[in-house]
């Protein structure tokens, strides 16, 4: 009796949670509950643009920064579509012209200003500039400005050809004969779009200092201005698949971040950069600084080629190695059945290939079970009590002890599936590789595999928030599975009422946790169901022989 | 000194102990009923856990948790096995 009321408490509180998360969430993070955004083509189809045609272009931080610009220009290379303003040579949108976006085969768009806030390379010293000269090559952009105390500033951006690197340039020129002082603040990144839903999760802001402490935030946090004292190594920004990051190869005194808009609920309008406290500028001499900015896929391979320590920004989970070694078993069964859906299929198989010698050994010991059967029933005759509960669990174990069987499987091969889960779950949240890839109906395997929607589901009380309206075929799919095999499982022995009502609620909770799964998770545990439906089908064969 | 530092450091071991037990316990009522009875032992192998950690202290008592679990699969006959 205590257990079932356990059980029905339980239920209550998943409901409970179920139910009343979303809500705080939503009062909370609205911005992870805005719709996603519409990547604009047409910003950076433009070039270059005149901005007197846009509406009102306000600075963004009247107090230090009077942000305005004249025109764009766009750079190309093998790797990017870049847009930059003149004459602060800030980077208002990068393209990733060799990853396309899934759903629309357009390049995706990493990053894009609107025309409210200052881009990457933003400086914060443009007070009365007067533009002087500006020089655009496909892959590079110079700009020259002069500031009102002479200093001259010389902004090169330049494309990287091969990897995901953009080099920027800062080359300020004192001719004057006095020593100058500056202090500056540069963004390094900005402009991050996310895709939305779930992806709204793993958007992060993260600080990695030279001593290598790593500081992350949640991008979603990030509101009023947060400086972070100490040598600086890199700035920037993770996202579910892509990196934006910047490193300065000077010496950086604070990293900071803040929200440029706090009216928009994106993530677009976050700046992370890094400050210079002073800055010498010798009389008649010059100082040059350099910048490397890493745009592109979140990606070991990808980070590490710049062999600058990028690849330091995606933090080490603990399943984040095992999730590695999955992904590249996967890449492998991707090669030969050149699809990820059959490749997550035929991962289930070879795991339950390794748990194979135990299936099998609690196959054959079933014919001795069925001998036991008669003596169990017995016992539990004798026991008849619930105060006995304890006792009879006892002997029925000594008994199957007695003929060396056992009907249950052990705790050892449930607990070997759960890493196996945990690093399949990483794969699919976080490789660029499992993006976008199709299955049968499933659209995308890194998503839930929403076949269609149902506006009046969405309306329902709790049935509303869980499903978002979506009917997700894949869960159901499952929990039909999973209610099949605990039918077939609990058919064979007698089982306590409460066993059996668990058997009925434990589908129906599985699936409601399923429901907004990755469809490749969900996949890969219909799989072995099914998997463990054959064998259970096989050993009630096996003892009606 | 040392006697503060030992008497420290079992504070430490008791909020510990607690902390786990109190995982074990929440598991068993609540998301056990996810495995439905996988377990080829009596008493099962979070329960014994739990006992083993009362009576063998920290690192025993997940010594031996560990090792009934590695015991647990379909090479091992199961059946009666309490914390000795």
């Amino acid at each position: 009796m205590k257990k079932d009321a356990n059980f029905l408490l339980a239920i209550a509180g998943t409901l409970l949670i179920l139910i009343v998360y979303p809500l705080i969430m939503k009062q909370f993070f609205p911005q992870y509950f805005a719709p996603p955004q519409q990547t604009r083509q047409e910003d950076r189809a433009r070039a270059p643009v005149d901005e007197h045609s846009q509406p009102s272009i306000q600075p963004a931080r009247p107090e230090t920064t009077t942000y305005s610009s004249t025109n764009s220009y766009v750079l190309t290379s093998n790797q990017y579509q870049v847009v930059v303003n003149e004459p602060a040579a800030d980077i208002a949108s990068i393209a990733l012209l060799q990853i396309l976006e899934p759903a629309t085969q357009q390049p995706t768009l990493l990053m894009h200003t609107d025309n409210k806030s200052p881009g990457i390379f933003n400086l914060d010293i443009l007070e009365g500039i007067l533009p002087q000269s500006s020089e655009v090559l496909p892959d590079e952009a110079r700009f020259i400005y002069q500031l009102k105390t002479q200093l001259t500033v010389e902004k090169r951006v330049m494309l990287n050809e091969g990897d995901y690197g953009l080099v920027l340039e800062l080359i300020i020129n004192n001719p004057t004969a006095q020593e100058q002082k500056l202090h500056y603040k540069l963004i390094g990144a900005t402009g991050i779009t996310s895709s939305g839903g779930i992806s709204n999760r793993y958007m992060e802001q993260t600080t990695l200092l030279e001593n290598k402490k790593i500081i992350k935030k949640n991008m979603g946090s990030i509101k009023g201005e947060a400086s972070t004292p100490g040598d600086i190594k890199i700035v920037g920004f993770t996202t579910r698949y892509f990196a934006l990051a910047a490193e300065p190869l000077f010496k950086a005194d604070y990293a900071y971040n803040y929200k440029a808009d706090a009216l928009d609920t994106s993530f677009r309008s976050v700046i992370a950069g890094i400050g210079v406290s002073e800055l010498v500028i010798p009389a008649n001499g010059q100082v040059t600084q350099r910048i490397i900015v890493y745009a592109g896929p979140a990606t070991h391979k990808d980070m590490s080629r710049l062999n600058l320590g990028f690849e330091d920004l995606r933090g080490k989970g603990v399943f984040a190695g095992l999730s590695e070694l999955l992904l590249m078993l996967l890449r492998a069964l991707h090669n030969i059945f050149r699809n990820y859906g059959l490749a997550v299929i035929a991962l289930s198989i070879i795991i339950n290939l390794f748990l194979y010698p135990l299936t099998m050994k609690s196959l054959k010991s079933m014919k001795e079970l069925q001998a036991v059967q008669p003596e169990v029933e017995e016992l539990r005759a004798r026991y008849k009590d619930p105060k006995d509960a304890q006792k009879l669990n006892r002997e029925i174990m000594e008994l199957y002890k007695k003929h060396k069987t056992n009907p249950a499987g052990g705790c050892l091969p449930m607990l070997l599936q759960m890493p196996v889960f945990f690093a399949l779950y990483g794969a699919l949240m976080k490789s660029i590789e499992l993006r976008g890839a199709g299955f049968l109906w499933i659209k995308d395997l890194s998503a839930p595999d929403a076949l269609f929607m149902v506006q009046a589901l969405n309306k329902m009380p709790l049935l509303g928030s869980l499903t978002q309206g979506n009917i997700n075929l894949l869960p159901l799919l499952m929990i039909a599975a999973s209610f099949y095999q605990q039918k077939m499982t609990t058919s064979q022995g007698k089982m306590s009422e409460q066993q059996k009502t668990m058997a009925i609620f434990m589908p129906i909770m599985l699936g409601a946790i399923f429901y907004n799964f990755p469809a490749g998770l969900v996949l890969y545990f219909l799989t072995n169901t099914l998997f463990s439906c054959g064998i259970q089908m096989r050993i009630t064969k096996s003892l009606q022989r | 000194m040392l006697r503060w530092k030992k008497q420290h450091s079992l504070w430490y071991q008791n909020r510990l102990t607690g902390i786990i037990i109190a995982g074990l316990k929440f598991y068993r009522n609540h998301l056990s009923t996810l495995t439905l009875g996988c377990c080829r032992f009596h008493p099962s192998c979070s329960e014994y856990m739990k006992q083993a950690i009362k009576t063998k202290g920290i690192l025993a008592g997940l010594g031996l948790g560990m090792r009934r679990l590695l015991r647990c699969n379909q090479f091992h006959a199961g059946g009666y096995d309490p914390v000795e």
